[in-house]
């Protein structure tokens, strides 16, 4: 019996070993033969989801699978991702360490995913010093490019659907751009003058297609089809 | 009847369409600036990759092998509009006999056997005295010689030459199907006209792990881990670092078989690779496979006793090139210097990171004290012998609670005694990161990296499990200097053979001068290459000098 107890406590001792050995300085239990990948890693920054986070930041509302195309040219495919419009970050989903990340942006050249049927393709710009994703609406000679973002409002306090009372509201919006062909971005906003303002010297030109196309710019369609109309008529260099 | 005539029209075509299509065998075709030479050049080749392969990747495998099937030189080398060209170092000791140049593409090794066009190299050892038979394969196949309006018009000034003679060449060609073309003014060697050519090998990869992966701009290295035991270290990870690539290494979790590889990708020159396994308290063993093709066949070789010019021409070869080496090496100019872009361009840990240079601060003795002095939300503590790091984790502001990766020189470092006795004066920066990082499927509780100014990380031999391998990857361009230039002083000996090895424009026409040198004999220009349908070719015209 005393002996028994003896191997025990031994055995007990030489399991409770590696607890005590060097860290390795890495979490490795999830690894298996899916980590592997000759054609580089992603690298991210883990992220944990806030309820916050997860009512008013993140689009589109369900996890989609997309590609994830990097500046060195590896491509990753079938990553489910959210883009975080607060901070303006690409989520992906590592599964399998089952945790969420912040994609380094400096490593993403573009992400393409499909939401309802649409394609719809964010791109890395660096416009005013700050590395931003834009999500380009058109593509010819010169682009249109979208940032979606959300900002914060502050409001009347109120109490939100988690009971919490707030006195900030999250707004979704949208801005346009236009880049050209030397990749300058141009501001634009939902008006006529604003797409005219980008060359001034075609302004009748560009009129007249939008009044016989019948183009009401109010809408982000209608923007988006009126760029069209001027980009193909090439009225915009 | 009607229905028949269709019927056998339809097969008709149907039989004749392959042979409208433009095909190539799918074999990649090596070309040689000579078909002989002494142990101890350098020999320069080309290597032709077909259509069909170009999706296949960029990087070419070329191997020299023996008669025994030894493995004698392998380079790889990155491929331009579907030609590789590079060289290799024939070793002084290599001794005399008939040897193969192969090439081939990783990604072809998927394959139960590669079929490969083999080019004869006839080596002479320089150090032999008397020459006077040689083994040759059996079976050696030819070039297809193209003749008249169908192949290329060679024109030189004059039909006779003397020695040190400018010969001015005018190559027209005339022949629309040629897919590639090379052209090689040089010495004949009166044995070697009559045996060199090619053979067709079968070949194998005995290791062929990541036989399907398609190398691009790049070089894959496989390897295997095994346990103290020998046996296979299945599910083990194997951590890759490059000396003088900072803020990268890579990881594989072995397979069943313990093999692991690695994509080195825009590494050239040779890479000062630093192999690790986990976990620390086993004892591994890893080997790196070396890529190369062996043949599944014997090759079958036959003895053949050398006429007596022939001797006499492979007697004056090698003392001539006794006297070159003496009086006028050739150099080759080449930037061997590891050289590879850090594929991410960011540190695998980010850019986020804080940078503290050490250098901009008070010096400080030891790492304890830089630690406590400049490195905030870093601990380092040591107590009895064990030292151990902590990092604070910015965003929920604890402290981790086991140890963050701890880089030095960007290879993973496990004992953190190492960092013990670091100064202020050895530290060239300090990054650090203060959050939970993902690389991969590996999670960092934080990052310690240290980059020293010493590059040379003697430190590595106190760490378990650290293997240090010289990997030679994607060959740098080469410069050829020759001394002396074409025009050498009459007091110094030009023992040259070879007087041209250039790619022809098959375009357009080709007018070249060269000089010749003090040898007097036949001199032939050759041309070879590929047909648009992947048949090699040769045409060549001699003239005498005296």
């Amino acid at each position: 019996m005393k002996y028994r107890a003896l191997i025990i406590l031994f055995l007990l001792c030489v399991l409770c070993t590696p607890v005590l050995a060097q860290d390795s300085g890495m979490i490795t239990q999830n690894l298996n033969s899916n980590s592997n990948s000759l054609s580089g890693k992603i690298i991210g920054k883990k992220y944990v989801l806030t309820p916050l986070a997860n009512s008013n930041f993140l689009f589109p509302g369900d996890w989609v699978n997309a590609t994830i195309y990097c500046n060195n040219g590896d491509v990753f495919e079938n990553r489910r991702i959210k883009y975080h419009a607060f901070d303006d970050e690409l989520i992906a989903y590592n599964e399998n360490n089952s945790m969420l990340l912040f994609v380094d942006k400096q490593l993403v050249e573009k992400f393409i995913f499909t939401e309802a049927g649409k394609k719809r393709e964010f791109h890395s710009y660096m416009h005013r010093n700050k590395n931003r994703y834009y999500e380009l609406l058109y593509k010819g000679n010169n682009n249109l490019l979208s940032r979606r973002y959300v900002y914060a409002k502050q409001v009347r306090p109120y109490i939100d659907k988690l009971g919490i009372m707030r006195d900030v509201e999250y707004v979704f919006r949208s801005e346009f751009f236009l880049e050209n062909i030397d990749g300058e971005i141009h501001k634009l906003h939902l008006s006529k003058k604003s797409l005219i303002e980008i060359n001034p010297q075609n302004k009748k030109e560009m009129r007249k297609i939008l009044r016989r196309n019948r183009v009401v710019i109010n809408s982000e369609e209608a923007l988006l089809q009126a760029f069209r109309l001027i980009d193909d008529a090439q009225l915009f260099n | 009847m009607k229905l028949k005539r269709i019927v056998l029209i339809l097969f008709s075509l149907f039989c004749l369409f392959p042979a409208f299509a433009q095909s190539d065998n799918g074999k990649l075709l090596v070309f040689t600036e000579r078909d002989y030479c002494i142990s101890g050049d350098t020999l320069h080749f080309s290597v032709w990759i077909p259509q069909s392969l170009a999706q296949k990747g960029n990087v070419v495998h070329f191997q020299m092998d023996g008669p025994n099937d030894n493995l004698i030189a392998t380079v790889a080398v990155k491929s331009l509009n579907g030609i590789a060209n590079g060289f290799i170092a024939v070793p002084d000791s290599l001794g005399t006999g008939v040897y193969f140049c192969s090439a081939f593409l990783n990604a072809q090794r998927a394959q139960t056997s590669i079929e490969t066009v083999s080019k004869t190299l006839f080596v002479y050892n320089r150090f032999e005295e008397l020459i006077n038979r040689m083994e040759i394969p059996l079976e050696i196949k030819k070039s297809k010689t193209l003749l008249g309006d169908n192949g290329f018009d060679l024109q030189i000034n004059r039909s006779e030459y003397k020695t040190r003679d400018e010969v001015k060449l005018n190559i027209q060609s005339n022949a629309e199907n040629i897919s590639y073309a090379l052209v090689s003014v040089r010495a004949v060697d009166p044995f070697v006209k009559k045996h060199s050519g090619y053979v067709d090998f079968s070949q194998i990869d005995k290791k062929p792990g990541f036989s399907d992966f398609v190398e691009k701009d790049g070089i894959l290295l496989t390897g295997n881990v095994r346990k103290e035991n020998e046996m296979p270290a299945a599910n083990e990870l194997v951590l890759l670092s490059v000396s003088e690539v900072d803020g990268f290494f890579d990881y594989y979790y072995t397979n069943q078989k313990g093999d692991f590889g690695f994509f080195l990708q825009g590494a050239k020159g040779n890479a000062n690779v630093i192999l690790q396994s986990l976990p620390c308290g086993s004892t591994f063993n890893i080997d790196l496979n070396t890529k190369a093709l062996q043949r599944a066949d014997e090759l079958q070789l036959d003895t053949v006793f050398l006429l007596p010019n022939e001797v006499d021409f492979i007697q004056n070869h090698l003392k001539g090139n006794f006297f070159t080496r003496l009086f006028s090496p050739s150099v080759i100019k080449i930037n061997n210097q590891f050289n590879m872009p850090n594929p991410y361009g960011i540190p695998i840990y980010g850019s986020d990171h804080e940078r503290i240079v050490p250098a901009e601060f008070f010096d400080l003795p030891d790492f304890q004290e830089i630690s406590r002095e400049l490195l905030h939300g870093v601990q380092y503590r040591v107590k009895e012998d064990e030292h151990t790091f902590r990092i604070v984790n910015y965003d929920q502001g604890v402290y981790f609670g086991s140890e963050p990766l701890r880089l030095l020189n960007g290879v993973p470092v496990f004992k953190n005694s190492h960092f013990s006795t670091l100064k202020s004066q050895d530290i060239e920066y300090i990054d650090v990161i203060k959050s939970e990082r993902l690389y991969g499927d590996l999670i960092f509780n934080g990052v310690l990296a240290v980059s020293l100014y010493n590059k040379s990380n003697d430190w590595l031999a106190e760490q378990p499990n650290i293997f240090q391998f010289e990997v030679p990857c994607l060959q740098p361009p080469k410069l050829k200097t020759e001394t002396p230039p074409a025009s050498a002083p009459d007091n110094i000996p030009d023992t040259r053979m070879q007087y041209l090895w250039r790619e022809l424009p098959i375009d357009h026409d080709l007018d070249v001068n060269f000089v010749l040198s003090d040898f007097v004999g036949e001199v032939e220009i050759v041309i070879e290459g590929v047909t648009t349908s992947g048949e090699l070719f040769r045409t060549l015209k001699t003239f005498t000098v005296k």
